[in-house]
C-alpha cells in the first residue's frame, strides 16, 4: 500500500504575525517557517502504518516555494521515503492546491491521501475535502483515530456532535485532527540521512492544471490592538457598564 | 504594560534585554533616577533566544572579575526578587583532542588561577564521571571550572527588571525611541513614540539594533547581526539536572542541560551574517529559518561527542540572529562622539554571563564618568578607523565568530579586513621580505624573513618559526641598528595660547619645558590611576607634538579632549594620517644619521629627551633622540610624502654600517630587557605611577597641579599594596605569554602582565604586580622567594624591579 501526505511550509506557530506595510499579506521575510502543525500528524500516521507493515511507501508532496523542500525534508527526517515539490510562486487557492494534488495522485496513483485537516495559516479547511470530490474518492476529514484492514479504514472523526466512527473504502482522502497522534521529533542521523533521500521538484506549469484563482485579495489588516480593561467596582457597575458602554446586554 | 511616559528622568536606559535591565537595576540600586524605555516587550529582542551558558574565564583578569560579578548577582537574584532566574552553578566543563589544545587549556586553567577562579585539570576519564554520556575516544584532557553555570535568560531579565523597579526604576514598553534631543551638542532627552522625555543621560543597550540607531547621531558602535543556531532535544537518559555545561572547542560546540534533555549550539567556521540591509522593523519574538544545512558539520560532531544523540528526538533549531563584534569583545561606555551617550551592546552571544557585570560596570560608568575598573578590552574607545566601515567590520566579526572555538594561537594575526591601511613604503618593506601585523587597520612589520624564508607566522603553542629570526633582528639593534616603520604611531599637535597650562594640567610629567625639549608622562585619573602612556615634544611655545600607541588614537584622544577646559585657548588636532615615524635604533644609529644628514648628532649637541629639525635627502624631518628598545636612537617623524625618500637615504647610509629592517616583535623584546611598561598591559587605569614603578616620571615635587596628583601625595604617605615587578626564568625553553600566575613564598600574589623572551639576557621574562592586602615595599618584593605558574606548573623565577639591560642608561645616553 502506497500513502500519499500533503505538506506545508507556514509560518511557524510561535511567531507573532505580521501584516505587510502595503496591507497587501502577511510578512513572510526573516520568519522562521515550519511544517503546518495537523500536516505533521498526517506524517506521523503515515509512518507509523508504514512502522507497522501495513504501508510500503510513504511519498510527502508539497506545492509552494523552492524553500518548501525544507518542509519535505523535515517530513523524510521524520521517516517518509521520497518527495515531490510542485514548484509555484503563485499564492493558491485550495481548490487551485486540489487539482494539483489530484494530478500527483494521478501520477503517483498512492491508496489513500492523508493531510492536515487545515493550514494554520489561512484556516481554510477546503483543500482535502474538494481533493475528495475531484478524484471521486470517499473522505474522512478531523480523524483522530485510523485503522487500516485491507482495503478499507476505520475512522473516528471529531464532530459537534462528539464523535462520528466511518468506514471507508479505500482509495480514500483523509485529513487528520491534532490528536490522531503525537508526532515525533527526527533524530540527528535521520535528519542528515533525509538529505539523501529522493526529492523531485515539478514545476506546476508542467501539470496542465489550472490555477487561476477565484478569490481576490483585497486588503489583510492587523486585528485591532485590544484595549485594557477595567476594574469595576460592583456586579451593577458591571452591568451598567455592559448594557450602555459595550452594548452588549 | 502599558505605562505613562514620565516627562522627565536623569537617566534613560533604551533597550529592555537582559543588558539594559541589569544596567537600569544597577542604576536605581545606586539611588539614581532612572527609566527604561523598551521598544516592544522587555526580553522581546534577542534575550529571549539565548542560549544561557555562564562561563567566567576570559584573557582579561577585569573582564573575568566582570563575568564573576554576573554569578554573585545571579546567585543572589531569586532570592532577592522572589522571581525564578533557572540560575545553577552547575559547573564548566572544557575538553582537549590534541596537544595543542591541550596546551591552551592548560594555559587557561592557569589564567583561571592567576584571575583567583578555582579551576582544575581533569582525565578523560574524571570528565567522563562528570559527563556520564560522553564519548571520550579522542579527550586528551578536560578542564572543570565549578562556579560557572546557566540561566534562563528571560526569566534572569524579568528579575533584574523587577529588582529595578523594587529600587525606583520605571520600566516602560511598547514605546519607541526616536531621536535624541539636543542643545548646543548636549544631550537633553528623547523623542519617543509616547511623546518627548527630557534625560541627561542615555544608555543604549539595544542589542543589534544599537549600530544604526546611534549612527543616526554620528556615534558609532561597530557590531552586525549575525545567524547563531542552537538545537534543542527531546528528553534523553542520562542526562541529569546537575549536568555541567561542557564546551568541546575542537568540534566547535557546547551542551548544556535543559528540562532533561540537551541543547547544543556552536560556532560554524563559515557564519552567516544576517540583515545586512538592515533588520526589518517589527522584529521583535522573531526567529530565523531553521538552517540544518549550515548546521550539519557541527550535528556531525555532535553525534560523536553524543553518541546517544543517535536516537534522541530534536525539538528545534532555533535561529535567533545576535550582535557580534570585530574582536569578539563587548563595546561598553561613554562614546567618544558624544557625551553623555553610553553604550552597552555588541555581546556576541555571552550576553547572559557578562549581562550582571556589565550592567554594574555601566551603571558606574554613567554615575561616576569613569568605569569601576579598567575595562580595556571593551571599551567603546578601542576603535578606529576601520571600524567606522560596516563592510570592514562585517569582515573582521566573519572571522570573529569563525574563530570563537578554535585555538587562540599565540601572536595570532588576522587574516580579514587586512591592508586597510598601508605605510607610504608597504610595498619596500614586503620587497624585504615584511610579515606584516595589523593594529587598528594598520599594515605593521612584524618581523622580516631573510632570504629563503616564507614571510609568514607558523602557530604553534612552542616556539615559532620566526623566533630565532626576531633574535637575529634583536641583536642587529643591541650591536648595530635597526630600521622600524611605526609609521602607525598617533598622533596629536595641541596648539594655542594655553597649550601650555592645558597640558601642565592633564600630564603627571612636568612638559613646561624649553621648545625642543621632550618628555614621557602619563596623564592620570583622579585615582592617580594611568589613563595615557606617551611622549610630548614642545615643537614651539604654544605647539606641543604627542606621540601615542596606535591603538590608543581614539581612547588618548578622547581622554585629552576631554580633559582640556572648554574656556581655554586650545586646539588639539590629530595628525595620524599625515606623518611617518621610522625608529632608527641601535649603537650605530648616530653614524648612520651623521652620513644620512648635515646636521651634527654629537651627544653634546643633539642630547637625549630633546628634539631637533633636520634634513635628510631634503627631506624635513623631526628626530626625536628617544627609545623604546633602550639603545642610542632617534623616532624620525615627517609628512607621509617624504618616506620613500627618507627610507632610501638611510638603508643606502645604513646597510654598509649593518643596518637592518626589524619589526615589532624585535621592539617586543627589547623593550621587556629594559624594562619599558606598555599601557593597556603593564599599565593603566587601575595602576598608577608609584606602583608602576614610574614615579620618576610625575611631578610630584614641583608646584604645578595635575590631575591625580591628590591621589599620588595620599599614597605616597601611606603606601602602595602592588608594586610592578619583573621575573626572569632561568630555563629559556620555559615560554612566558603573559598571564602566568607569581607565586611569592608560595602564596599567590598576582599575574603576568606582559611575557616574552629577552635575547641579549636568553632568557625568559614576565613582567607582572606583586599585590599585598598589606602596604609593600621594595625589600618585601626582593626579600620574596618566587615561582610562576606556567601551563598549571611551578617554575622557580628570580624578581627585579631594575631594568634587566643596562640599568644605568649608559648606551641611551652617550
Amino acid at each position: 500500500m502506497k500513502i500519499l501526505v500533503a505538506v506545508k511550509r507556514v509560518i511557524d506557530y510561535n511567531v507573532q504575525i505580521r501584516v505587510k506595510a502595503d496591507n497587501s499579506g502577511i510578512e513572510t521575510d526573516n520568519v522562521k517557517m515550519s511544517m503546518n502543525p495537523p500536516d505533521e500528524n498526517a506524517v506521523e500516521e503515515a509512518i507509523k502504518l508504514k512502522t507497522s507493515g501495513v504501508v510500503s511507501e510513504v511519498v510527502v508532496v508539497s506545492i509552494g516555494l523552492e524553500k518548501s523542500q525544507d518542509t519535505i525534508r523535515s517530513a523524510m527526517a521524520m521517516g517518509a521515503d521520497r518527495g515531490i515539490l510542485v514548484k509555484t510562486d503563485q499564492m493558491l487557492d485550495p481548490l487551485a492546491v486540489a487539482k494539483t494534488l489530484k494530478a500527483i495522485v494521478e501520477k503517483e496513483n498512492p491508496d489513500m491521501v492523508l493531510l492536515g485537516k487545515q493550514a494554520i495559516d489561512y484556516d481554510c479547511n477546503q483543500t482535502g475535502q474538494m481533493l475528495s470530490a475531484l478524484l471521486d474518492w470517499p473522505q474522512g476529514c478531523f480523524v483522530s483515530r485510523l485503522g487500516v484492514k485491507d482495503q478499507t479504514i476505520t475512522i473516528s472523526r471529531e464532530i459537534d456532535e462528539g464523535l462520528e466512527e466511518l468506514e471507508i473504502q479505500l482509495p480514500a482522502v483523509v485529513t487528520c485532527d491534532l490528536r490522531l497522534n503525537e508526532p515525533r521529533f527526527a533524530s540527528l542521523p535521520n535528519i542528515m540521512k533525509a538529505k539523501k533521500k529522493p526529492l523531485d521538484i515539478i514545476s506546476i506549469d508542467n501539470l496542465s492544471v489550472d490555477t487561476n484563482s477565484r478569490v481576490k485579495y483585497i486588503k489583510v489588516e492587523e486585528p485591532p490592538v485590544r484595549k485594557g480593561g477595567a476594574m469595576v467596582a460592583d456586579a451593577k457597575e458591571l452591568i451598567q457598564k455592559l448594557k450602555y458602554e459595550a452594548k452588549v446586554i | 504594560m502599558l505605562s505613562k511616559l514620565p516627562k522627565s528622568s536623569k537617566l534613560v536606559v533604551i533597550g529592555g534585554g537582559i543588558i539594559g535591565c541589569s544596567t537600569a537595576y544597577h542604576l536605581a540600586h545606586m539611588g539614581l533616577e532612572v527609566v527604561l524605555l523598551e521598544r516592544k516587550k522587555l526580553t522581546s529582542g534577542t534575550t529571549f533566544h539565548a542560549a544561557g551558558l555562564v562561563g567566567q574565564l576570559r584573557t582579561n583578569a577585569n573582564i573575568t572579575q566582570l563575568l564573576g560579578y554576573s554569578v554573585d548577582l545571579y546567585n543572589k537574584l531569586e532570592k532577592e526578587t522572589g522571581l525564578g532566574t533557572g540560575w545553577k552553578m552547575n559547573g564548566g566543563l572544557r575538553l582537549a583532542c590534541n596537544n595543542e589544545r591541550w596546551t591552551e587549556v592548560q594555559r587557561q586553567t592557569t589564567t583561571a588561577h592567576s584571575f583567583g577562579l578555582e579551576m582544575d585539570l581533569l582525565s578523560p576519564k574524571e570528565a567522563q564521571d562528570l559527563w556520564p554520556i560522553m564519548d571520550i575516544s579522542d579527550v586528551v584532557g578536560a578542564a572543570f571550572l565549578p562556579t560557572d553555570g546557566q540561566a534562563n535568560p528571560s526569566d534572569i531579565t524579568q528579575a533584574l527588571a523587577k529588582g529595578a523597579r523594587s529600587k525606583g526604576a520605571t520600566v516602560i514598553e511598547e514605546v519607541e525611541v526616536l531621536d535624541l534631543i539636543k542643545e548646543n551638542d548636549q544631550i537633553r532627552g528623547l523623542k519617543t513614540s509616547l511623546g518627548d522625555i527630557t534625560c541627561e543621560k542615555v544608555i543604549c543597550c539595544a542589542g543589534q539594533w544599537t549600530r544604526s540607531f546611534a549612527k543616526k547621531f554620528g556615534i558609532n558602535v561597530p557590531l552586525v547581526p549575525f545567524q547563531h543556531q542552537y538545537l534543542v532535544t527531546e528528553i534523553i537518559e542520562g542526562v541529569s539536572p546537575n549536568l555541567p555545561t561542557l564546551r568541546d572547542p575542537d568540534r566547535l560546540i557546547y551542551f548544556k542541560e535543559e528540562v532533561g534533555g540537551l541543547v547544543m549550539g556552536g560556532y560554524e567556521p563559515n557564519p552567516k551574517s544576517w540583515a545586512e540591509e538592515g533588520i526589518p522593523k517589527n522584529f521583535h519574538y522573531t526567529l530565523l529559518d531553521s538552517d540544518f544545512d549550515h548546521f550539519e558539520d557541527l550535528m556531525n560532531n555532535a553525534l560523536g561527542r553524543v553518541p546517544l544523540l543517535e536516537t534522541a528526538g530534536v525539538k528545534e533549531l532555533i535561529n535567533g540572529p545576535e550582535s557580534f563584534t570585530p574582536d569578539g569583545n563587548f563595546i561598553l561606555g561613554q562614546s567618544p562622539e558624544q557625551k553623555n551617550f553610553f553604550v552597552g551592546a555588541g555581546f556576541n552571544a555571552y550576553g547572559i554571563a557578562a549581562g550582571g557585570g556589565a550592567g554594574m560596570a555601566l551603571a558606574e560608568w554613567v554615575s561616576n564618568g569613569e568605569p569601576p575598573y579598567d575595562l580595556w578590552p571593551v571599551d567603546i574607545r578601542r576603535f578606529g578607523m576601520p571600524h567606522q566601515e560596516t563592510d570592514w567590520v562585517r569582515k573582521r566579526t566573519y572571522e570573529a565568530y569563525a574563530k570563537h572555538y578554535t585555538i587562540a594561537w599565540p601572536f595570532e594575526e588576522h587574516s580579514s579586513g587586512r591592508k586597510y591601511k598601508k605605510s607610504p613604503i608597504y610595498e619596500k618593506l614586503k620587497e624585504k621580505g615584511a610579515c606584516f601585523g595589523e593594529k587598528l587597520g594598520w599594515e605593521r612589520p612584524n618581523w622580516f624573513a631573510p632570504n629563503g624564508v616564507e614571510a609568514k607566522d607558523n602557530y604553534t603553542y612552542g616556539r615559532q618559526n620566526w623566533f630565532p629570526i626576531v633574535g637575529q633582528e634583536h641583536k642587529a639593534a643591541r650591536e648595530k641598528a635597526v630600521i622600524i616603520d611605526q609609521t602607525s604611531f598617533a598622533k596629536f599637535l595641541v596648539k594655542g595660547k594655553d597649550a601650555e597650562s592645558a597640558l601642565s594640567y592633564i600630564c603627571a610629567n612636568d612638559i613646561s619645558k624649553p621648545v625642543g625639549s621632550l618628555v614621557y608622562t602619563q596623564m592620570l585619573n583622579e585615582r592617580g590611576g594611568i589613563e595615557t602612556d606617551l611622549t610630548v615634544v614642545r615643537l614651539d611655545e604654544e605647539i606641543f607634538y604627542l606621540v601615542t600607541g596606535t591603538g590608543f588614537m581614539t581612547h588618548d584622544y578622547d581622554w585629552i579632549k576631554s580633559n582640556i577646559s572648554d574656556d581655554l585657548d586650545v586646539q588639539l588636532e590629530n595628525i595620524t594620517f599625515e606623518h611617518s615615524v621610522f625608529s632608527l635604533m641601535g649603537p650605530k644609529s648616530r653614524e648612520i644619521l651623521q652620513a644620512s644628514s648635515n646636521h651634527d648628532f654629537d651627544n653634546k649637541k643633539f642630547p637625549f629627551a630633546t628634539f631637533q629639525n633636520i634634513l635628510i635627502d631634503n627631506c624635513p624631518v623631526k628626530a626625536l633622540r628617544i627609545t623604546y628598545m633602550g639603545e642610542l636612537g632617534w623616532e624620525l617623524h615627517f609628512s607621509i610624502e617624504h618616506a620613500e625618500k627618507v627610507y632610501d637615504a638611510l638603508l643606502k647610509n645604513g646597510e654598509p654600517l649593518g643596518l637592518k629592517n626589524a619589526g615589532y616583535r624585535a621592539i617586543e623584546s627589547c623593550r621587556l630587557e629594559k624594562g619599558y611598561r606598555a599601557w593597556s598591559s603593564d599599565i593603566g587605569p587601575d595602576h598608577t605611577p608609584l606602583e608602576a614603578g614610574l614615579g620618576w616620571a610625575v611631578k610630584l615635587k614641583k608646584d604645578i597641579n595635575f590631575i591625580g596628583k591628590k591621589s599620588l601625595l595620599d599614597q605616597q604617605v601611606n603606601g602602595i599594596k602592588k608594586i610592578f615587578t619583573t621575573f626572569v626564568i632561568n630555563d629559556p625553553e620555559i615560554i612566558l605569554l603573559g598571564r602566568e600566575t607569581i607565586y611569592r613564598n608560595g602564596k599567590r600574589v598576582g599575574w603576568l602582565s606582559s611575557g616574552g623572551f629577552g635575547y641579549t639576557i636568553n632568557k625568559s621574562i614576565g613582567y607582572g604586580y606583586v599585590r599585598s592586602d598589606n602596604f609593600i615595599d621594595k625589600d618585601y618584593v626582593l626579600e620574596g622567594e618566587y615561582e610562576l605558574e606556567v601551563a598549571t606548573k611551578k617554575i622557580k623565577c628570580s624578581a627585579h624591579l631594575d631594568p634587566l639591560y643596562d640599568p644605568k642608561m649608559l648606551k641611551i645616553k652617550t
